[in-house]
């Protein structure tokens, strides 16, 4: 797996490509650590690369999501494939995410 | 068809075995949805096996064998830890997402259509996954050697 990191405007995008499951959710759980402790507290995760992901990375999601409320900041993700939005229903992930079709949809309202 | 294969204890290997499915999957028209179903529950029950059942355990390997008939696919898994009891109401009880995990199971239960234990001797634990094959509409769209 492979994040690459953009910075917009009002928030940062991490590119993911890869699976994600229990040896790699581990990186991403690093990455979006290293940015809160940054102060880059609007994240959004785009997904469109990710053709896997196991409940390792649910759990880190749902970690990070919680992590940049405590900091006053937000956490989105955007761009799921069809198994990922499965897996996303499966568990009810949707319902504590937000998701968007696109990085740029995902910023939309946080540009206003 | 019935293939076999035998991995480490390593997390490492969870893409190594998708990869090694999805072509058998594949080849005998097994449709998409139900291919990324049987990886992902394959990826949770090895996962479990090499975090829980296997930690702080002399146990390093696992067997895998993949059967592929006309009507079913199984995949049955055998670890050499500590007999395993599952607890059934945590297995099929919708739990919330959660920082701490928990949902490997759950997940395991939902994306395949039968899920059993075989407790084996002298130690250890077969699980055996079971999916009803299903009409294939767009096995062209997999390509067995995409990733």
């Amino acid at each position: 797996m492979e994040i690459q990191l953009n910075d917009a405007v009002v928030a940062t995008v991490l590119q993911i490509s890869g699976d994600i499951d229990a040896s790699s959710s581990t990186k991403l759980a690093q990455a979006v650590n290293e940015l809160l402790g940054q102060g880059k507290v609007k994240l959004v995760v785009d997904l469109s690369g990710v053709a896997f992901m196991d409940s390792s990375g649910i759990a880190s999601l749902v970690l990070l999501y919680k992590r940049s409320k405590s900091a006053l900041g937000d956490l989105r993700v955007c761009g799921l494939q069809d198994g990922v939005q499965a897996l996303f229903d499966m568990t009810r992930l949707n319902r504590l995410l937000d998701v968007f079709p696109d990085a740029t949809a995902a910023m939309a309202d946080w540009s206003r | 068809m019935r293939y076999r294969k035998t991995i480490s204890n390593r997390l490492e290997k969870l893409e190594r075995v998708r990869e090694w499915l999805r072509p058998r999957l594949v080849v005998a028209g097994v449709d998409q949805a139900s291919v990324r179903s049987i990886e992902l529950a394959t990826t949770e029950a090895l996962a479990n096996i090499m975090k829980h059942a296997y930690a702080g355990s002399d146990a390093s390997v696992i067997n895998i064998t993949l059967t592929v008939d006309p009507a079913l696919v199984r995949v049955a898994i055998r670890d050499f830890a500590e007999p395993f009891q599952p607890d059934p109401a945590k297995e099929t009880l919708a739990p919330e997402p959660s920082p701490s995990g928990g949902l490997g199971m759950y997940i395991m239960r939902q994306a395949m259509d039968h899920v059993a234990y075989e407790q084996r001797s002298p130690t250890g634990t077969t699980l055996i996954m079971e999916h009803h094959r299903r009409p294939s509409t767009n096995a062209p769209d997999v390509q067995p050697d995409a990733r």
